[in-house]
């Protein structure tokens, strides 16, 4: 007797186990920009149908001026609060491009994530072996616990890669061994981790008038998670004298009363005409009163502030007055800006305002540049032009990935030089380089009705007509579990939120359906473009999220508090971003069901795929091929690994790189596999088992003469993959 | 019932058919009752009929009756249909669907032995009960002389499901 029962057990649970195979743990990194401020846009509707590149009274300069002579010129003055010389900007200088060096976060200025090397090919990729791991010594402590996500891709120059660690830490390693050249520690206390302790890479600049031998001659500057721009010499890791105070510059300088953890910075600068370019992250969800959202543009040698861009109050151009501040809670930008060193324009994918899922109380300039791409000319610190992909968001869809340089075929067999944008929504434009007016259609959808805020917002959005890689809408047959009963739950769920497609508007009498959710579409990793044979390749979430604002009296009760209110550390855990946010001073708090996941079993409410990698015609916004990215081998219900080596399209973090020899490399999903794929056919031709979760952006570089590929296997607390210090080598055997 | 068939369905197989059972209905009366719900809410109607095939595999199984396997046989089969028809060869899609019922599916048929073995009981004891034919004499002596053990032994009642 007690066989059969004991058969019947292990055969139920055979049958739990089987169907619970393949969930992906969902976590959603963070570079989900904030909840808080809400830069409302001001109306709505959208006039044209051609999209909205507005001038913003700057007259776009073909060629920038000049500077008159190689050293800063503006920081004569000492009064701290004066205008900032608009003069320092340097002559063009011409970038180094990327094959044998990986020397910009996206690998060339171009941002194309494309390496024109060669050696590694579909045919030779199955023999990659590992040929050095280089570890930080940078893994969290019993502070740190559950907060780290680095996110790191590392710079290739000369001799050397130059990469930084999840606090911060900087290190130069010999590109051929792997060996430490030498490390700085910054020292970031960890109360300054805002989402997550991530660094997602370095800038590198050369003096163009210095002899090589004087200090800090080239040097790598990085912005750190307690808000410094740091510069320390590339050849020995030493701090910069020349630069700001001893090698660092304060950047809460303006911002107002110093909360650790609420403004930081996670991306390298973009430096153009010898202009840094930062922004930061403001930690989503606090509230509306929030660090601003200013871009502040620093001279690469002297580290003084060249210009800054406030867009709430844009007679600052350099330190606010004594005793302001830059304004609070405006959009601002977290991801990597661009630089063109041409045209002397820096182009930043902007997020949204402190509070992501309120607008009442955003000003017009909020509503005007919120969710927008902006370009501005970085020897005057002035927006030359702007082009909103977002009006008045409400679902913290800001633009995380990195726009991408390129020529767009037009129509008399010519080029035009533009700017390629993905964002979270999944559409990607294709904009004029030099006036932000779209080179392909934007076309107006109508948004659904309801939500709290009712007419104020906007009745249209503008969706790209080239190509989105948002897929049909939500059905109910698309729910998902393990057996028919939590199925079953998840098909309730979904028929008791409000949905209504695309652009669902926020809810508080009961839950919305937010698909795409804020992972995206395409987020920080960003697509790579194949310019030899006009080919884009864009991995993408797949996954919605299951919402809803929580109105404040429900919000006190459950003692959400904004983080300059907290008490203890305690109280500001490791949660998803979204869970719970107080959004102080809006009328709602927000709580966030990142990924939908049923209770229980942890699992998505919606089916596989949850991402995926698709290659898409540049010319004419054409899918090639598309396909599920990453297997089920991490992934299962209740967090037990099912060993499956089964495509099944995880939630995925990171970006790929496209090379000459026709491969795609990307780590990216939470099964942990750095993969190779076949540009041509999407077909997984080589991968390899991380040591830790590879949610990072991979390089490729050339080293007497071996191609080398190179991943940092980090880990990422949202994703809920095993965290690691890791950065790994691969390459063919030596013949 | 009589005593016969009673005591027909005593046996370890028969308990384990009773667990089976008790599964189903764990899992039957929320899914009935969901699919109540989500059917008022303008969904899938689908579930209603799945609860109640499970509720009524399950009150069959304990009867130890073999209509406790054709309920559930149409169950599975109108489920298959249905799965195949909201989601076609989409395998993923397919696994709460069709894994779990399947699992059942093969449960339930090995509860086969112990429910024909019940039902052939249930006819003896019936044809006892009403009337001696001379057919039913005849059955009942050849069984007997098969059976040289007591007749009603749970032991020779039970098949090898154990």
């Amino acid at each position: 007797m007690t066989r059969d029962l004991s058969r019947t057990g292990v055969a139920a649970t055979l049958a739990a186990a089987l169907s619970l195979s393949v969930c992906p743990p969902f976590a959603f990194a963070q570079d989900i920009q904030p909840a808080a401020s809400d830069n409302t846009p001001a109306s709505g509707a959208d006039p044209s149908g051609e999209g909205e590149a507005v001038e913003t009274g700057e007259t776009p300069q073909g060629v920038a001026t000049p500077a008159p002579d190689a050293t800063p010129a503006a920081e004569a003055d000492d009064a701290p609060d004066a205008n900032a010389n608009t003069e320092v900007a340097r002559a063009p200088a011409t970038p180094r491009e990327v094959g044998t060096d990986w020397p910009f976060w996206g690998g060339g200025p171009n941002a194309t994530r494309f390496s024109p090397l060669d050696q590694i090919t579909p045919d030779n990729v199955d023999q990659l072996e590992k040929v050095w791991t280089y570890r930080t010594g940078d893994m969290p402590t019993e502070k740190t616990e559950g907060k780290y996500s680095p996110e790191g891709t590392p710079l290739k120059i000369g001799d050397a890669l130059y990469l930084c660690s999840a606090m911060n830490v900087l290190s130069s390693v010999d590109a051929r061994t792997g060996e430490e050249i030498w490390r700085y520690d910054p020292e970031v206390a960890p109360e300054a981790i805002p989402y997550g302790a991530s660094c997602r890479g370095v800038a590198y600049y050369e003096l163009p008038d210095a002899s090589e031998d004087q200090a800090c001659a080239t040097r790598i500057i990085e912005g750190t998670l307690d808000a410094r721009l740091i510069a320390v010499d590339a050849k020995t890791g030493e701090p910069c004298a020349d630069f700001g105070d001893n090698g660092q510059v304060d950047l809460w300088q303006g911002i107002g009363k110093k909360v650790p953890g609420w403004y930081a910075v996670t991306a390298p600068p973009a430096i153009v005409r010898g202009i840094a370019v930062t922004g930061a992250q403001v930690k989503d969800g606090q509230a509306e009163d929030a660090p601003s959202g200013v871009i502040r543009g620093y001279d690469a040698v002297t580290g003084e502030l060249a210009w800054a861009w406030d867009l709430g109050d844009p007679d600052i151009t350099g330190l606010p007055p004594e005793g302001e501040t830059y304004t609070r809670g405006t959009p601002n930008m977290w991801t990597q800006a661009t630089g063109d060193e041409e045209l002397g324009y820096v182009y930043l994918p902007m997020g949204n305002s402190s509070v992501d899922y309120y607008g009442g109380n955003r000003s017009e300039a909020e509503n005007e540049y919120a969710t927008s791409l902006v370009a501005i000319d970085v020897t005057t610190g002035k927006p030359v032009w702007h082009f909103q992909t977002v009006r008045y968001d409400v679902w913290d869809y800001d633009l995380g990935s990195q726009a991408t340089l390129i020529d767009f075929p037009n129509e008399d067999g010519g080029t035009t030089p533009a700017i390629l944008l993905p964002s979270k929504q999944g559409d990607i434009y294709i904009l004029d380089r030099e006036t932000g007016e779209p080179l392909v259609p934007i076309e107006e959808i109508e948004t659904p009705e309801g939500g709290v805020e009712g007419d104020a917002y906007a009745e249209t959005q503008p969706i790209s007509g080239y190509h989105t890689l948002r897929k049909d809408d939500l059905t109910e047959a698309d729910m998902w579990g393990v057996t028919p009963l939590d199925q079953l739950f998840c098909r309730i769920a979904f028929r008791e939120a409000a949905y209504e497609g695309i652009y669902t508007h926020p809810t508080a009498d009961r839950r919305w359906i937010q698909y795409p959710g804020y992972n995206g579409g395409s987020d920080w990793g960003s697509v790579a473009v194949d310019t030899e044979n006009g080919i884009i390749v864009a991995n993408y979430n797949d996954v919605p999220n299951y919402n809803r604002l929580i109105p404040r009296e429900e919000a006190d009760e459950r003692n959400l508090k904004p983080i300059n209110e907290k008490q203890s550390e305690s109280e500001s855990g490791s949660k998803a971003e979204g869970e719970g946010d107080p959004q102080a001073g809006a009328p709602y708090a927000i709580d966030v069901n990142a990924g939908w996941r049923a209770p229980f079993t942890g699992i998505p409410c919606k089916q596989p795929p949850l991402g995926g990698i698709r290659a898409i015609d540049l010319k004419t916004g054409e899918t090639l091929w598309d396909r599920p990215l990453g297997t089920a081998r991490r992934n299962g219900p209740f967090g037990i690994p099912s060993f499956l080596p089964l495509s099944i399209g995880t939630p995925n973090n990171g970006g790929s790189v496209v090379t000459r020899g026709g491969l795609v490399f990307i780590a990216a999903a939470t099964d942990n596999l750095i993969r190779a794929i076949d540009l041509k056919t999407g077909e997984t031709l080589w991968s390899d088992v991380l040591p830790a979760g590879g949610q990072a952006n991979p390089i490729v570089y050339e080293q007497d003469g071996r191609e080398y590929l190179v991943i940092q296997a980090g880990g990422h607390h949202f994703m809920e993959t095993p965290v690691g210090d890791y950065y790994i080598a691969y390459a063919l055997p030596e013949n | 019932m009589t005593d016969h068939s009673n005591s027909a369905r005593r046996g370890a197989g028969y308990w384990a058919a009773v667990v089976l059972a008790i599964v189903l209905v764990l899992f039957g009366l929320p899914i009935l009752g969901g699919g109540v719900y989500l059917a008022w809410l303008g969904g899938s109607w689908y579930y209603i009929f799945a609860g109640l095939g499970l509720l009524a595999t399950a009150w069959f199984l304990v009867r130890a009756s073999m209509l406790a396997v054709w309920i559930y046989l149409l169950t599975f089969v109108f489920t298959v249909v249905w799965a195949f028809w909201e989601k076609g060869l989409d395998w993923w899609a397919q696994v709460p669907r069709l894994v779990a019922p399947t699992v059942i599916l093969v449960l339930v048929l090995a509860t086969i032995p112990v429910l024909r073995r019940a039902s052939n009981s249930q006819a003896r004891s019936r044809d006892a009960d009403h009337g001696k034919s001379h057919q039913a004499t005849e059955s009942r002596q050849h069984t007997e002389s098969r059976r040289p053990t007591k007749p009603h032994s749970t032991k020779t009642l039970l098949p090898t499901a154990s």
